[in-house]
């Protein structure tokens, strides 16, 4: 298990990361939300010893990352990094390797995932030539060729066509099967709620919500509603916490201030005895990002 | 630290560069020069015209004799009876020139297209005719000539602070020199290259954030090692094709007029200089390519290489300059302190060790100061390396430079 125990790093008056406390199972993924210089690329570059931490501790099965461990880690930087002159044969071989498996295995491996990823191109091609979607899938292969144990995924989606998308989150999915701590940063709030089976948002560096997916999302209550019903919105909204209704294909969205007003809201509209969709749910991931980066005033 | 991980680097770092045009462009340039020069010379030489010169003696058949007879001057004698002959012939471009003498003075007068005559070879055998003919006429035995002009037997010795007195050994030193005046281009020329090199490595894999990606897996301390010995091969890959082509040339074309001139000039080199020169030039090649290393991680992008490194670049060239300065100043104050400190004594102690202003006891110092800077900069340069490596300082290198220099001593990055 891998945890973080106070971690802090100032820069200057800056408080990047603010007494951070995180724990990472085998076989879990880890979703890292917030805005832009919440800190999450520093609490990255904490763990793999980028940066050292002016506070708290970062250990690895009870003691701190050693270089040997280091091997058994996988990252993917946000800004992409491949040497654009030598073959991918070369350069995935040579990171491969890096993480201590043997030149053999990482080539007969590198075939196998050309075809799993779909690569359009050869081995023996330079990176240079290849299109950026490709370029992305090779990095990918790159991180995680060597099945590591730790595997550190920044922004991992961004760029990705919805197909390549959809390739990344098997692979990681397959990863955290067989074991691996994966924990990720995402923007992507519908990604994250897909991957993740615990999460931490950071705001300003300060930890403002952290724990099981659900569990967050249940924290909040049930304040929404969609539905499907001829009742007006008229009629909706005369009703007490009803906050607001937006329209959402063939239904409506309703907020509620209170999740106690869910009966009232399925009496009206259930009272003919039949109502085609009625379905009363915590916030969406989206949304209680939405309402944590506001502080509460999401409907504003 | 990882040894394999140290030569899987060292590995990649030596293989990405022995394939590019780069590094082959700096191996053979100096072979192609070398080439050229030699080619010019032997088209020049083939197409120079090796008619010799016809010269009038006028009215002296001795002397016209005496020269047709001794072979050392290049050119064709004739006698002619009177000089109104010999002007006539010059004129009319049937001879190249004509000389002409009194009893004490001899005259050579030449046309401006006359082919090319050795004016000095010329004279040195006048001299002799002159000598005999007024032997000759003092009725003096060859043995008294010979008692009067041999020479007493003169030896000049050269006493040096390295206790060798250089018994006739002007070819050593001449030797020793042109090996350190030598060494002092080619070192300039290959720091300049290697410097060039290990800058585009760091700052390729910083700017593309490659970097990033392989200090997870890694750590500063074998990228840093790790790419300073996949340069160091290169290095030694490109001194030993030197060497290679070196015997080849020497066996091959041993015969050659250029490849028996350097080896006769090689052959007064002396051993003790040649090992101290080659350590201090190592040393030296190595502590500029840690410099380099450590200032590379400064700069942000590949844009900003050759501002980060052009102050190496300078350092390397004062050494250069000051080896062809030092000639006649063996007590300049400032230029024997100066080959004592790293950086610049690689190629100013070697040009001093040649010309004996510098004893092997001054060597020695300049060796080990170089060591233990060699020392000071590999273990606190890696501290500032890995404070740099990952840290993007809005495009300024000074900004970067003060603060690496600030935290030299502080462990934490």
């Amino acid at each position: 298990m891998i945890e973080l125990q106070n971690l802090t790093k100032q820069f200057g008056d800056k408080l990047a990361v603010d007494d951070m406390n995180m724990q990472l199972k085998p076989g879990h993924v880890v979703g890292l939300i917030g805005q832009n210089g919440a800190g999450k690329t520093t609490t990255f570059r904490m763990m793999l010893d980028f940066i050292q931490p002016t506070k708290g501790t970062i250990s690895w099965d009870g003691h701190a990352i050693t270089n040997e461990d280091r091997q058994n880690i996988g990252f993917l930087p946000e800004e992409r990094g491949l040497y654009q002159k030598i073959s991918i044969e070369q350069q995935v071989v040579y990171f491969a390797e890096l993480h201590g498996m043997k030149k053999a295995d990482a080539k007969q491996q590198l075939n196998s995932w050309m075809k799993k990823l779909d690569v359009v191109g050869k081995v023996s091609d330079k990176v240079q030539s290849l299109s950026k979607g490709n370029a992305q899938k090779v990095q990918l292969i790159a991180t995680v060729i060597a099945e590591p144990s730790l595997l550190i995924l920044d922004e991992p989606f961004t760029g990705l066509d919805p197909v390549n998308t959809q390739l990344m989150m098997n692979e990681i999915l397959r990863l955290k099967q067989n074991g691996a701590h994966i924990i990720f940063s995402s923007h992507n709030m519908s990604g994250v709620e897909k991957l993740s089976d615990e999460l931490l948002m950071l705001k300003h560096g300060k930890t403002v919500l952290s724990g099981e997916l659900n569990a967050i999302r249940e924290s909040f209550g049930r304040s929404e509603i969609y539905l499907e019903s001829s009742v007006t919105d008229e009629q909706l909204l005369a009703i007490p916490g009803v906050v607001n209704i937006q329209s959402e294909g063939v239904g409506r969205h309703l907020k509620l201030a209170e999740p106690t007003a869910g009966k009232s809201v399925f009496s009206l509209v259930a009272k003919d005895g039949y109502v085609p969709v009625f379905s009363q749910q915590p916030p969406t991931l989206d949304e209680i990002f939405r309402r944590e980066v506001t502080g509460g005033n999401v409907y504003e | 630290m990882s040894k394999r991980q140290l030569y899987l680097v060292a590995h990649q770092t030596y293989l990405n560069r022995f394939k590019t045009f780069g590094f082959w462009s700096v191996v053979l340039a100096p072979l192609l020069i070398v080439l050229a020069i030699v080619g010019i010379t032997l088209i020049m030489d083939a197409t120079q015209s090796h008619k010799q010169p016809t010269v009038a003696v006028v009215d002296n058949q001795p002397l016209n004799n005496y020269l047709k007879q001794n072979h050392t001057v290049k050119a064709k004698f004739k006698n002619v009876d009177s000089l109104a002959t010999a002007k006539h012939d010059l004129k009319q471009d049937r001879i190249d020139g004509y000389l002409t003498s009194t009893p004490t003075s001899y005259a050579l007068k030449m046309s401006v297209n006359a082919e090319n005559l050795s004016e000095t070879t010329l004279q040195t055998t006048i001299d002799q005719y002159h000598m005999l003919s007024q032997a000759d006429k003092l009725h003096l035995t060859p043995n008294q000539l010979n008692s009067l002009v041999s020479k007493p037997d003169f030896q000049t010795s050269i006493y040096s602070k390295s206790g060798k007195s250089s018994q006739g050994g002007q070819a050593t030193d001449r030797a020793n020199q042109m090996l350190s005046a030598a060494l002092g281009i080619f070192i300039f020329i290959f720091l300049t290259a290697y410097v060039g090199m290990i800058s585009q490595e760091i700052a390729n894999e910083k700017s593309s954030r490659i970097m990033e990606i392989l200090l997870a897996v890694t750590s500063p301390g074998i990228q840093f090692f790790g790419k300073l010995l996949g340069i160091a091969g290169l290095a030694i890959t490109h001194g030993l094709i030197y060497l290679v082509v070196v015997g080849v040339t020497a066996i091959f074309f041993g015969d050659n007029q250029f490849v028996k001139l350097i080896k006769d000039l090689l052959t007064g080199v002396d051993a003790k200089f040649a090992v101290m020169t080659g350590l201090l030039t190592l040393v030296g090649i190595f502590l500029y390519m840690i410099l380099t290393a450590i200032v590379s991680a400064m700069v942000n992008d590949l844009s900003q290489v050759q501002q980060a490194v052009s102050p190496i670049t300078y350092i390397a060239m004062i050494g250069y300059i000051l080896t062809f300065v030092l000639n006649g100043q063996p007590n300049n104050v400032f230029i024997n302190a100066l080959s004592y400190v790293p950086f610049i004594s690689q190629t100013l102690m070697p040009a001093r060790l040649g010309l004996q202003y510098a004893n092997m006891a001054d060597a020695f110092i300049a060796l080990a100061l170089e060591i233990i800077v060699l020392i000071f900069l590999a273990r606190y340069g890696l501290r500032v390396y890995k404070r740099n490596v990952l840290t993007y300082n809005d495009g300024n290198i000074t900004k970067a430079a003060l603060l690496s220099l600030k935290g030299l001593f502080s462990k934490k990055p």
